[in-house]
C-alpha cells in the first residue's frame, strides 16, 4: 500500500515538475550551444540577457515549485476535500504521511540531479571536446596527487555534512507539516493558525536549544567544546547535528500523526 | 449479527455535545435512515464510523472492530462535498480504486459511467458539478462493500439526479450489507428505507422499521418527523 | 414510473394492495411469471425487504407460488382468484357504501342510484363494443363485470 500511495505523490509531483525539469534541461543545452557556436555579438546583447535571465527563471522556479509541491501536496490532498478520499483509503495515518515525506524527498533528490545535469550540459557544450578531455585529465593528476588518507577524511566529511542536510531537511518538513496539522484544529484562519504555530516551534526551539548548549558548555561534552572553540575536526558538530534532527523528526512526526489520526478536523 | 455498533458514543467538540451518548445497533440487509435536521449529528455519527473523528467517550465498532485501516476496507464512504481531485480523470480514479479498495468491481463502474455517457478521459476539473457527483456516487456503490456510509447524497441535486441516486441504492441491495444514508429530506427517500434513525440534538428519539411506524403513527416517516421537529 | 404511496399506510400493504388487484384483474395472468423483487422493487422505486415482504403475503395468501429454481408465478386456482376478486370487490363497495351513508344517503336510496348509474354505464360500454367490433378481449386475461 506504502508503494502505490508514494506511486500516486510521484505522478501528482511529476506532472508539474517534470515539464519544468525538461524545459530546465533543454534550455541549458541551447545556451551552451548557443554560446559555443555563435559569434560572440549574437549573444552579448539584450538576446542574450533574455535567453540567461529566462534560464534563470526555470532553474528558479523549478526550486521554488518542488519546495511548494512538498507542502501543498500535503495540506490540500490530506487536509483539503480530498482528504475525504485519502483518509477513506484502508491504510494508516502513518502510511499517508510517510508516503508524502518520502516523494518530496525522492523529488528533492530528482530536482538536485536535474541542477547538476544542466551545469554538466553546459560545461560540456560550451567547452571544446578537446579543451574538456584535458580538463579531465589534470583533474585526475590532482586528484592522485592527493593524500589517499586525506580523501578518504574528505570523502566521509562530505557524506556526513549530505546525511546532515538531508535529516535536516526532512525535519524542517515534518515542522511544516506538524504545523499544518495543528493549524488546523482552528475552525477558521486554518493558514494563520499553521504559520503562528511554525513560528511558536521555532521559538520553543530556539529556548530548547539554547539550554542544550549551555548544559554541554556546563557539563564539557566535547560536541559543544568542539562548536565553541571551533578546532579541526568538524564530526562531533556533524553527530550532533543528526542527532538533533533525527530528535525533531520523531518530535514532529509524532505531532503530525497525533493530530492527523486522533484530532482531525477535514472541513 | 450486528455490523455497526455505538455503545454508549459520545462526541464532544469543546463545550459542545455533537453526540450524547448514543447506544445504536445496525443489522447487515438494511436500508437505514439516519434522519434529523442539520447540526443533529448526522455527519459527526458517519465521520466517527470512519475514523475521521474519535469518540470523546464509549466506542463505534463496524463489523466488530474499531474503525482503522481494516474496516475502511469494508466501508464505502460518500461524503457531503467534493473529494475528486481535480487534476485527475474518471480513469486514472477508476484505476486508483482498483488499486486501492479489494472488493471494487471496476466493470460496474465502467458500465455505470457509460450507461451516463461520462467520458473517462475527461479531468474532473471540466465535468460539471452534478457529473462529479455522479462519479463519486457509482464509484462508492461500486465496491462490494459490508457498510455503504452516504452523507446527504440527494441534498441539492435536481429531480432526476434524485431519482436515478435512489435507483442506484436499490439497485446495489445486498442482504449482506448495510446501507446508511442519512438526510434531511425525508419524503423522497422513504420508500427505499427499511428503518429509521431520528437523531435530535445529539440523542436516538426513535429507531424504528418504517413500515411499522406509519402503522403506528398513521402518518408517513416524513409527516411524523414533521411532528417530532416541530419548531 | 415509480409508483405513487399514500401517507400513513405502510407501504408493503400498499404494495400488496397493487399486486392483489393486477392478479385479479389479469395483468399478471393466471399461471405467468412474476418479475424477480429486486427488478419489481426498482419499477416501483421501494427497498427490496419490502418488495419481499408483499411478495410473501401474496405466497401466504395462496395467490403466488414459488418454485426454487425458476422464480414466482401466479396461480392457476381459479377458487383463489374468485375469492380474491370477491374481497377486493367488497372492500370497494364497503368504501363506496361507507362515503355515500356519510352524504346522508340510505339503503334504498344507494341501491336505485348505483343500478341507475349500472344501466347507463353498461349501455354504453355495449353501444361502443358494437361501434369497434374489432377490439376484441381476450377472455383470460380481463375480468367480466359480474351481472346481478
Amino acid at each position: 500500500m506504502l508503494t502505490k500511495l508514494i506511486g500516486y505523490e510521484m505522478k501528482a509531483f511529476g506532472r508539474i515538475i517534470l515539464p519544468l525539469y525538461a524545459a530546465t534541461l533543454g534550455m541549458s543545452f541551447l545556451i551552451g550551444l548557443g554560446v559555443r557556436f555563435l559569434p560572440e555579438e549574437a549573444y552579448n546583447n539584450f538576446f542574450g540577457a533574455t535567453v540567461i535571465m529566462i534560464f534563470s527563471v526555470l532553474i528558479i522556479s523549478t526550486m521554488v515549485m518542488t519546495g511548494i509541491l512538498c507542502v501543498q501536496r500535503f495540506y490540500q490532498n490530506l487536509l483539503g476535500n480530498e482528504g475525504y478520499l485519502m483518509f477513506s483509503l484502508p491504510v494508516g495515518t502513518h502510511q499517508l504521511i510517510l508516503s508524502k515525506i518520502l516523494a518530496s524527498l525522492i523529488w528533492t533528490f530528482l530536482g538536485s540531479v536535474t541542477a547538476l545535469c544542466t551545469g554538466l550540459i553546459l560545461a560540456v557544450t560550451v567547452v571544446p571536446y578537446r579543451d574538456l578531455i584535458g580538463a579531465v585529465r589534470i583533474l585526475g593528476i590532482k586528484l592522485s596527487e592527493l593524500d589517499v588518507q586525506m580523501m578518504v577524511n574528505g570523502m566521509g566529511s562530505l557524506f556526513l555534512w549530505i546525511v546532515v542536510g538531508v535529516l535536516s531537511f526532512t525535519a524542517m518538513l515534518m515542522q511544516i507539516y506538524a504545523s499544518l496539522a495543528i493549524g488546523h484544529q482552528w475552525s477558521s484562519h486554518r493558514i494563520l493558525g499553521s504559520v503562528l504555530t511554525y513560528f511558536g516551534i521555532n521559538t520553543i526551539k530556539g529556548i530548547l536549544s539554547g539550554l542544550l548548549v549551555n548544559i554541554g558548555i556546563q557539563t564539557g561534552l566535547p560536541g559543544f567544546i568542539m562548536t565553541q572553540t571551533g578546532q579541526e575536526s568538524l564530526v562531533p558538530v556533524q553527530v550532533s547535528a543528526v542527532c538533533m534532527a533525527l530528535v525533531l523528526i520523531v518530535v514532529f512526526s509524532y505531532l503530525t500523526w497525533y493530530f492527523l489520526d486522533r484530532k482531525l478536523n477535514l472541513e | 449479527m450486528s455490523v455497526l455498533e455505538c455503545r454508549n458514543l459520545t462526541k464532544k467538540y469543546g463545550n459542545l455535545t455533537a453526540l450524547d451518548n448514543i447506544d445504536l445497533t445496525l443489522e447487515p440487509g438494511r436500508i437505514v435512515g439516519l434522519v434529523g435536521p442539520n447540526g443533529s449529528g448526522k455527519t459527526t455519527l458517519i465521520k466517527l464510523a470512519q475514523h475521521m473523528l474519535t469518540p470523546t467517550e464509549g466506542q463505534i465498532l463496524i463489523g466488530g472492530a474499531e474503525p482503522g485501516p481494516w474496516t475502511k476496507g469494508m466501508v464505502s464512504y460518500l461524503p457531503d462535498r467534493d473529494f475528486l481531485p481535480s487534476w485527475m480523470n474518471v480513469d486514472s480514479l477508476l484505476h486508483f480504486y482498483m488499486d486501492f479498495y479489494q472488493d471494487f468491481d471496476p466493470d460496474r463502474a465502467r458500465q455505470m459511467l457509460e450507461s451516463l455517457g461520462i467520458d473517462p478521459r475527461m479531468t474532473f476539473k471540466k465535468l460539471s458539478k452534478g457529473t462529479r457527483e455522479k462519479v463519486q456516487l457509482i464509484m462508492t456503490m461500486s465496491r462490494k462493500a459490508s457498510v455503504y456510509l452516504l452523507d446527504e447524497p440527494i441534498a441539492g441535486v435536481d429531480p432526476a439526479a434524485r431519482d436515478y441516486i435512489l435507483r442506484t441504492i436499490i439497485s446495489s441491495y445486498s442482504e449482506n450489507a448495510l446501507v446508511l444514508i442519512s438526510t434531511h429530506l425525508i419524503a423522497d427517500v422513504e420508500p427505499v428505507l427499511d428503518e429509521v434513525v431520528f437523531l435530535k440534538q445529539g440523542h436516538i428519539e426513535l429507531h424504528e422499521n418504517a413500515d411499522a411506524l406509519r402503522e403506528r403513527t398513521g402518518m408517513s416517516v416524513d409527516g411524523y418527523f414533521r411532528e417530532v421537529y416541530k419548531c | 414510473m415509480k409508483w405513487q404511496f399514500e401517507n400513513g399506510i405502510p407501504i408493503y400493504l400498499q404494495i400488496l394492495r397493487k399486486m392483489r388487484t393486477e392478479i385479479a384483474s389479469g395483468a399478471y395472468p393466471p399461471g405467468g411469471k412474476l418479475p424477480p423483487v429486486r427488478e419489481l422493487a426498482l419499477e416501483a422505486g421501494v427497498n427490496p425487504n419490502t418488495m419481499q415482504r408483499a411478495f410473501a403475503e401474496l405466497e401466504r395468501d395462496g395467490l403466488v407460488f414459488s418454485q426454487r429454481t425458476s422464480g414466482r408465478f401466479v396461480t392457476e386456482d381459479e377458487e383463489a382468484l374468485r375469492q380474491i376478486r370477491r374481497s377486493l370487490s367488497e372492500e370497494i363497495i364497503n368504501e363506496l357504501c361507507t362515503r355515500l351513508t356519510h352524504l346522508g344517503m340510505g339503503r334504498e336510496e344507494i341501491r336505485a342510484a348505483v343500478d341507475a348509474w349500472a344501466s347507463g354505464y353498461f349501455l354504453s360500454a355495449e353501444s361502443e363494443k358494437e361501434t369497434k367490433p374489432e377490439r376484441e378481449l381476450s377472455p383470460e386475461n380481463e375480468i367480466k363485470p359480474k351481472e346481478s
